[in-house]
């Protein structure tokens, strides 16, 4: 484990779920779909590419125009649209002399250089994956664990999502930040039918998050909406917090936000949530995750 | 094949004829940036204190103990280079400077936020509500 104390940096590009929502009852949390960068000293690593990560592009690109190309890790959950989406719009993939590395999950039926690849089909898109000026390597997590830079990285499935997707954690400069969105926790946590399968899959989600300094978890639905959405691959809110508090979760970013959520809905969950968890024992703070924001830990 | 030909004919004119489907049209960019809006601080150092009002010009804005910050707060719990807000890309930013005790937006501590119309920001005791005016 990295036990260097230098500070982690995390900065929401995109906190969006299922489809990008530009408009003026979106601006304050954003409108873009998931995008995440987590950098400490000299390491970052992105994780999605949903349309976030256009803005980080061009910030990256004019940091090389001064610097010169740097390495670009991008890890994967799945490859649902809202969280491959902007990957053509990075501005470092056509940059030549960038070393881009992508990562995804080898557990699907094709090959991630494929699905990536498909996307950019000229009928999709008019420059395919091969014309990239960057160095594009497509990696499929052969292990468990990882290290880019000086961040260890703790890869583990998820199931409860339609068609799967992958939780990451990472240990860097003393401090945790799990990241863990797509998943429908009520399903593990709060099934119709609790079986010995739920039971292992929920120990394994409170061992994974226990005592993160920052969880970036899906919350997507209010509780009234999940009745209705049963089955989406999505949590509620007030079932991630609870999982989130009695496993010991320092500080929660509500993630994943439905497209029908407007800026006042985000107060409103905000205003009603954040002070029950603020004066609980132990403490959480909880926010909802709002895109250009940056937080250190 | 004729049938094929006449579906693939249909799809291809259909979508250059109807405006509404070209990858072309304009986005009524001008509706949704006013860069006349105007942005003000309204800065309250104490609770009972009335709040004082700093109209932002798009320039860089020091914030910290020190006398010649441009914003000068001289309160317990603020350090002398506590943050900073910045004008990039038509966007107001504030930046936290290594401060000892941090910058919060929204009950959030930061290192660099994007502000948005009504952000709350804490600074020691003080608070600094941002807001976006159009002139329009």
């Amino acid at each position: 484990m990295n036990t260097e104390k230098s500070a982690v940096s995390i900065t929401f590009w995109g906190t969006r779920g299922s489809i990008s929502t530009p408009g003026s009852s979106t601006e304050k949390y954003g409108g873009n779909t998931p995008c995440v960068s987590v950098s400490s000293g000299r390491s970052t690593i992105i994780l999605d590419a949903g349309t976030g990560i256009r803005p980080l592009g061009i910030r990256l690109a004019a940091q090389m125009k001064t610097d010169g190309p740097f390495p670009q890790h991008i890890l994967l959950s799945h490859t649902h649209w809202d969280h491959i989406q902007g990957l053509p719009f990075f501005q470092p993939a056509y940059i030549k002399g960038t070393d881009l590395v992508i990562y995804g999950s080898s557990q699907k039926e094709r090959f991630l250089e494929s699905i990536l690849g498909g996307q950019m089909d000229v009928n999709y898109f008019p420059v395919q994956m091969k014309e990239l000026a960057a160095n594009v390597s497509i990696r499929e997590f052969e292990d468990r664990f990882m290290r880019i830079g000086d961040i260890d990285i703790d890869i583990q499935e998820q199931v409860m999502h339609p068609g799967g997707s992958i939780r990451f954690k990472m240990r860097t400069g003393g401090k945790t930040v799990v990241y863990a969105t797509d998943i429908e926790l009520n399903a593990i946590f709060s099934p119709d039918t609790p079986t010995d399968t739920t039971e292992q899959l929920a120990q394994e989600y409170r061992d994974f998050i226990h005592h993160a300094d920052l969880l970036i978890a899906d919350g997507q639905y209010s509780e009234s909406e999940y009745a209705e959405k049963k089955g989406w691959g999505h949590t509620s809110v007030p079932l991630l917090l609870n999982v989130a508090h009695e496993a010991g979760v320092k500080q929660l970013a509500v993630f994943h936000h439905d497209p029908e959520h407007s800026d006042a809905f985000f107060d409103l969950l905000s205003r009603q949530y954040e002070p029950v968890y603020r004066n609980a024992v132990p403490p959480m703070h909880v926010f909802w995750a709002r895109e250009g924001i940056t937080i250190e830990l | 094949m004729a049938i094929m030909d006449s579906i693939n004919h249909k799809q291809k004119s259909g979508s250059v004829a109807d405006p509404a489907l070209a990858s072309t049209m304009r986005l009524p960019l001008e509706e949704l940036v006013d860069p006349d809006a105007e942005m003000h601080l309204d800065i309250r150092v104490a609770d009972d204190d009335r709040p004082q009002r700093l109209r932002l010009m798009k320039r860089p804005y020091s914030i910290g103990r020190k006398v010649d910050a441009d914003i000068t707060l001289n309160q317990p719990g603020i350090s002398r280079n506590h943050a900073r807000i910045l004008y990039l890309n038509n966007e107001e930013i504030i930046e936290d400077t290594g401060s000892t005790n941090g910058t919060y937006v929204n009950g959030v501590r930061i290192s660099r936020c994007v502000l948005q119309n009504n952000d709350i920001i804490r600074i020691g005791d003080a608070t600094l509500l941002f807001t976006r005016t159009p002139r329009k």
